[in-house]
């Protein structure tokens, strides 16, 4: 059947198409239309989805592409009390390459070489010819290092964005902030003690944010390097094996400074010997020898065991229990209790202690918080080594500082509440300006000012004349202790320590100074005692951080100050001047 | 009057549509300039990090003491040299007296009276 036998008239003519033909191409259309319209809907539908729903996030995340920022520091800084930084997070590159689409790898070699003198060149030849994909040439940039390989422009080399802990005071803080693994852990020190609060800062901020809080110690630069300084000179002077030296503000138990050495450089921990590591001032435990006579005196005038116009017998050694307590300065057969303590007698000491007894003695020591480790906030704490049975013999020694061992941040902070009117304030090494601190009587305020006059005098006259800074009126007492060795002691190897503070009359910071093994020389005539070797050096710390920290001068010759140390002998009823010509 | 609608409608469809992309495209270039501000942002923080620990490095005490040795004539503050501010005040009025009596220390430069009779004050 064709068109034009159906229509002989016409060859195409739609009018008159036949009824079958219409509804033919009809259909055609609208199979065309649908299909039209599903593609068009298709389209349509596509560009509601690209503009309204998955486009938005895709074009977002182009532009914002985390790996396109730069990385920042994920680790807050530590700054000392002045707001100087201690530790802080840089971000460094590190250069790597990859030798598989390197072009041309000895030209790479030679400029990389001759950029870094440092790299070992047959080693990165071998790392370069071999068939990885990714090889690290040399980590955490300097930026000045990073330029220069900018410039050299050798394709196939990248860098990567690493984050290094710097310390930029080197060794002057190792013990106290400690160190970082190459993760950003920290591994001692402050950055143990406070890794939690110094990485959740990051997730406070918001985005590209840095750490902007930093953490602020109540350590002081300055004073820090004046502390290190006199003990470095100390020990090589005197060729001794360690030293420790601490400066603490006895009205909150701040640390000013914290010094332990030999000590070492935390950018670079792997480098430091287990001895360098080793924090003398807050973890070793030492008998402190005379230093504990202050506590003993403190012991004993507190609970009204004696008064100060007391006097004692020192003329015989006490025999006990096969051995016997001697008195290095002997100078008269009978002292007053001022005297026990200015010359540092054990026998006087000890007799003392035993008039208190045992129980009220071990129950002052725990009180001022000489048996329980510090509250202070570092990993490295020690404990203190006291006997399990506190015996009478014990009760003796420790009175001179003997069969007790304790750190030396201990020996400050308990001083500290001797002589700030008699409260405990817990050492700490945060910044506690402004806050409000609490602490805990541990003695009343005569007993106080008791042990104020006893420290003065022991210096104005007594072992700790080395120590005496004109005008600043620096109180202390001296210690010499023999260091334990398998079996017993050893007299010859001696632990030299000396416990200042100034101005006396208000006392505002503690020094302390402890010399490890010294050897005497021919200045100190032979000996290495406390007030030969540990004295000066706090003199030394003392007339130097005084201006340092804003601490006036005081005319020692004003009545109100003289007032302060009177000292009432008992054969008159007024009160006596101390006066150098008593002795 | 139906024509009018549609032309209408078209028009009003036509130019919110119009609209939104340019609006569309707008955000979308502040957004970039966002980016790219914050990434600023970040890069010179880390630089001034970089600065800060530089400066910390410089000023560290030992070496500031090594240049004071090497270039300045200074020593150490005494603790003889700490005055309250009102005791300047009295000591330089001294030394203004001082120095109408006796005549001595006209010659001399202006500082040094006053430091030396600091030194006797004690």
């Amino acid at each position: 059947m064709t068109r034009a036998n159906k229509h002989p008239n016409t060859y195409i003519s739609i009018g008159s198409a036949s009824k079958t033909n219409v509804e033919a191409s009809h259909n055609r259309l609208f199979v065309i239309m649908i299909i039209f319209t599903i593609a068009f809907l298709v389209i349509s539908l596509r560009i509601f989805d690209v503009s309204f729903i998955s486009g938005e996030t895709a074009v977002i995340s182009d532009i914002e592409n985390e790996d396109s920022l730069p990385q920042v520091a994920r680790r807050a800084d530590i700054v000392d009390r002045n707001g100087i930084i201690l530790a802080t997070s840089l971000v460094t590159a590190s250069l790597y390459a990859n030798p598989k689409i390197m072009i041309d790898k000895d030209q790479a070699l030679q400029k990389l070489t001759t950029a870094f003198s440092d790299l070992d060149k047959a080693d990165l030849k071998n790392k370069l010819n071999s068939d990885k994909n990714f090889i690290w040439i040399k980590r955490n940039l300097t930026p000045s290092e990073q330029y220069k390989v900018n410039v050299l422009g050798i394709p196939g080399v990248y860098f990567r964005d690493e984050e290094k802990r710097i310390y930029p005071h080197k060794n002057l803080f190792s013990h106290t902030l400690g160190f970082v693994n190459v993760d950003s852990n920290g591994i001692s020190g402050v950055e143990k003690q406070f890794d939690n609060y110094l990485v959740k800062k990051i997730s406070d901020s918001v985005g590209a944010d840095s750490p902007e809080t930093p953490l602020t110690l109540s350590l002081d630069v300055r004073v820090q390097n004046v502390v290190r300084e006199a003990l470095l000179d100390s020990i090589s002077t005197f060729k001794a094996k360690g030293a420790s030296g601490i400066v603490m503000d006895v009205t909150n138990g701040e640390v000013i400074a914290m010094v332990s050495l030999p000590d070492f450089d935390p950018n670079q921990p792997s480098g430091a010997k287990q001895d360098d590591l080793f924090n003398r001032a807050t973890y070793g435990v030492y008998e402190m020898g005379s230093t504990f006579k202050t506590f003993n005196m403190a012991m004993a005038l507190d609970s009204n065991v004696i008064k100060m116009k007391d006097s004692y017998d020192v003329a015989t050694p006490i025999k006990i229990g096969g051995f016997a307590i001697h008195d290095y300065h002997p100078k008269a057969p009978t002292l007053t209790v001022p005297e026990i303590f200015m010359f540092s007698s054990n026998i006087g000491s000890a007799k003392i202690a035993l008039d208190a007894g045992a129980q009220v003695q071990k129950n002052f020591l725990k009180k001022i918080g000489l048996l329980t480790e510090l509250p202070i906030e570092l990993p490295e704490k020690g404990t203190p080594l006291s006997p399990p049975n506190w015996s009478k013999i014990s009760s003796m020694t420790i009175s001179y500082g003997h069969g007790i061992a304790v750190t030396p941040m201990h020996v400050a902070s308990s001083t500290s509440a001797l002589i700030n009117g008699g409260i405990l304030y817990p050492a700490t090494i945060l910044k506690k300006e402004g806050t409000e601190i609490y602490g805990e009587r541990v003695i009343n305020i005569k007993t106080s000012d008791n042990i104020r006059k006893l420290l003065r005098f022991a210096v104005q006259y007594g072992t700790g004349t080395k120590a005496e800074v004109a005008s600043y009126l620096v109180g202390g007492k001296t210690g010499s202790a023999d260091k334990v060795v398998v079996g017993g002691y050893n007299r010859s190897a001696i632990i030299s320590s000396f416990i200042g503070a100034f101005p006396m009359n208000r006392p505002k910071y503690v020094v302390f100074a402890m010399i490890d093994e010294p050897i005497g020389n021919k200045s100190t005539g032979g000996f290495a005692t406390g007030g030969m070797i540990a004295a000066p050096v706090v003199n030394k710390i003392i007339s130097r951080i005084g201006p340092m920290l804003n601490v006036m001068p005081i005319d020692e010759n004003q009545y109100e100050i003289r007032k302060e140390f009177w000292y009432n002998n008992g054969t008159t009823a007024e009160p006596q001047l101390v006066s150098s010509e008593t002795y | 009057m139906k024509k009018n609608v549609a032309i209408i409608g078209t028009l009003a469809i036509g130019l919110s549509v119009f609209g939104m992309f340019q609006v569309k495209y707008k955000v979308y270039n502040l957004k970039r300039d966002l980016v790219e501000i914050n990434r600023q942002l970040a890069a010179d923080k880390s630089s001034i990090r970089v600065l800060k620990a530089e400066w910390a490095y410089l000023n560290k005490p030992e070496r500031v003491e090594k240049l004071v040795n090497k270039y300045l004539k200074m020593s150490n503050v005494e603790v003889a040299q700490v005055y309250k501010n009102n005791q300047v005040a009295n000591l330089y009025l001294a030394s203004l007296s001082n120095a109408s009596t006796t005549n001595q220390n006209i010659t001399q430069p202006a500082l040094k009276p006053i430091l030396s009779s600091m030194r006797g004050y004690r």
